[in-house]
């Protein structure tokens, strides 16, 4: 994945989740698709670019959104480097590891991120962020696959893979072992 | 330095992390509020966002006439009831000449002005609004060309919804009462002597005390905001008292209030200048 691709796809995510997905909230809460992307970047790419843009995107998501600034930036820097350790005993073309990651990344970006706002002592409670984790964490488990099926394919390009359907460069920066 | 020589991803990661950690404090010392670079941002996503915000508008509106969900269905169910019982107020209100005349002189008597002859009225779509996060802060397409400025007033048709945490030109970050940490001050409309504080309960509600021991508060009773407290003008439906309890370990009564607004379907809002 180049970074003149990946730039436009975070750039619609970011759009697509502050304009239009609160239309499709369950119970209130709706997918954090920005997170997701964050995730599944991390997961695919051996490059940094679910960090980066995980920092990057946050801060922006924090000037429109957030209480402070910084918070969501580091909640999502926090989730990408977890899932790019825990990628190297994961088989990043299967859709179970993704999912796995997807948990992992959701988990500790919620308690990142509520850990950080508690800490500035906002009102909400315990059991206020505990019920809509539910709902966001199965959401989010959606887009994460919906987006691993999408770009695997864009970075899955060696003749040993699974996905492999010829034709194609092997890519540079992935690691079959 | 060695060892950040030797482990460069590791010092970067570090210092990203401790780059960031910094930002949070200073905004926490600021309480948010952006400065030149973050109302340029503002302004930028702005411009992009209002064409989307319309656009998923348009066919939310359209496709929610043949997906109705349990939401709308819910929604549908809050209205009716609503009616119902504005229909109950507006025929028990019904009133006669002689009444009329004995409320303009009340009127006049407690020197009672609409919010309208004191600020002017912008009304504003809600063009940005994350429902992953679980606070309600949104993003208004006003800004400081309208004349909106940090600390506006936010309401809609039902009552107060929070004030402007930041405006940029053409946009304005709007944070809600339930979400804010700063009190509200109310008086109860039945009687406006009795007076209190109300913030967040943290759970999509208020709570708050009474400043006075003896005010015969009840459940059911609509509170208006005070001058109390800075923010806010005086007289702005906030909601309705759900239940008030009385705690002997201190000498102030304790009351829950359902907000008047409606924040989960929020799309159009009035900004007082």
């Amino acid at each position: 994945m180049k970074t003149r691709y990946a730039i436009p796809i975070f750039l619609a995510a970011f759009v697509v989740q502050s304009a239009a997905l609160r239309y499709i909230a369950i119970r209130d809460v709706s997918p954090n698709i920005l997170l997701c992307l964050v995730i599944v970047f991390a997961f695919l790419y051996d490059e940094p670019f679910g960090a980066c843009f995980g920092v990057i995107f946050g801060i922006l998501w924090d000037i429109e959104f957030g209480l402070y600034v910084g918070v969501s930036a580091v909640s999502q820097m926090a989730a990408a480097l977890a899932v790019m350790r825990i990628k190297r005993y994961l088989n990043h073309e299967l859709l179970l590891p993704a999912l796995a990651a997807g948990l992992a990344g959701t988990a500790l970006n919620n308690v990142v991120y509520w850990g950080l706002y508690k800490l500035t002592g906002i009102p909400h409670t315990l059991l206020y962020i505990l019920e809509m984790q539910p709902v966001l964490i199965a959401y989010n488990l959606l887009f994460v696959m919906l987006f691993h099926l999408i770009l695997r394919r864009s970075v899955i390009r060696h003749r040993k893979d699974r996905e492999y359907k010829g034709g194609f460069k092997e890519a540079k920066g992935f690691i079959v072992k | 330095m060695r060892w950040i020589r030797k482990h460069t991803g590791a010092s970067t990661i570090i210092a990203v992390f401790a780059a960031l950690l910094i930002l949070v404090l200073v905004s926490y010392q600021t309480f948010g509020e952006s400065n030149i670079l973050g109302r340029a941002a503002g302004r930028a996503l702005g411009v992009i966002q209002t064409p989307f915000a319309q656009a998923a508008r348009f066919l939310d509106e359209r496709f929610s006439v043949y997906t109705l969900s349990n939401e709308l269905v819910r929604e549908n169910e809050r209205l009716r009831v609503r009616v119902e019982a504005l229909e109950r107020e507006l025929s028990e209100a019904r009133l006669s000449g002689a009444d009329l005349t004995d409320l303009e002189k009340l009127s006049e008597a407690l020197n009672y002005a609409d919010i309208g002859d004191d600020y002017e009225l912008v009304t504003a779509d809600v063009i940005g609004l994350d429902r992953s996060s679980g606070f309600n802060i949104f993003t208004i397409n006003v800004g400081s060309e309208d004349g909106v400025s940090d600390d506006s007033v936010v309401i809609d048709g039902d009552g107060l919804i929070g004030r402007v945490m930041t405006a940029s030109e053409n946009t304005a970050k709007v944070i809600s009462i339930i979400d804010e940490t700063n009190k509200v001050g109310f008086q109860v409309f039945r009687n406006l002597e009795w007076l209190g504080m109300l913030q967040g309960d943290g759970a999509g509600g208020l709570t708050g005390y009474m400043l006075d021991e003896t005010a015969a508060v009840r459940e059911g009773d609509r509170l208006v905001t005070s001058a109390i407290g800075g923010f806010y003008p005086p007289g702005l439906m906030i909601g309705k008292v759900t239940s008030v309890e009385w705690n002997h370990d201190s000498p102030l009564k304790t009351v829950h209030v359902e907000p008047a607004a409606y924040f989960k379907s929020i799309r159009k809002v009035t900004v007082l200048l």
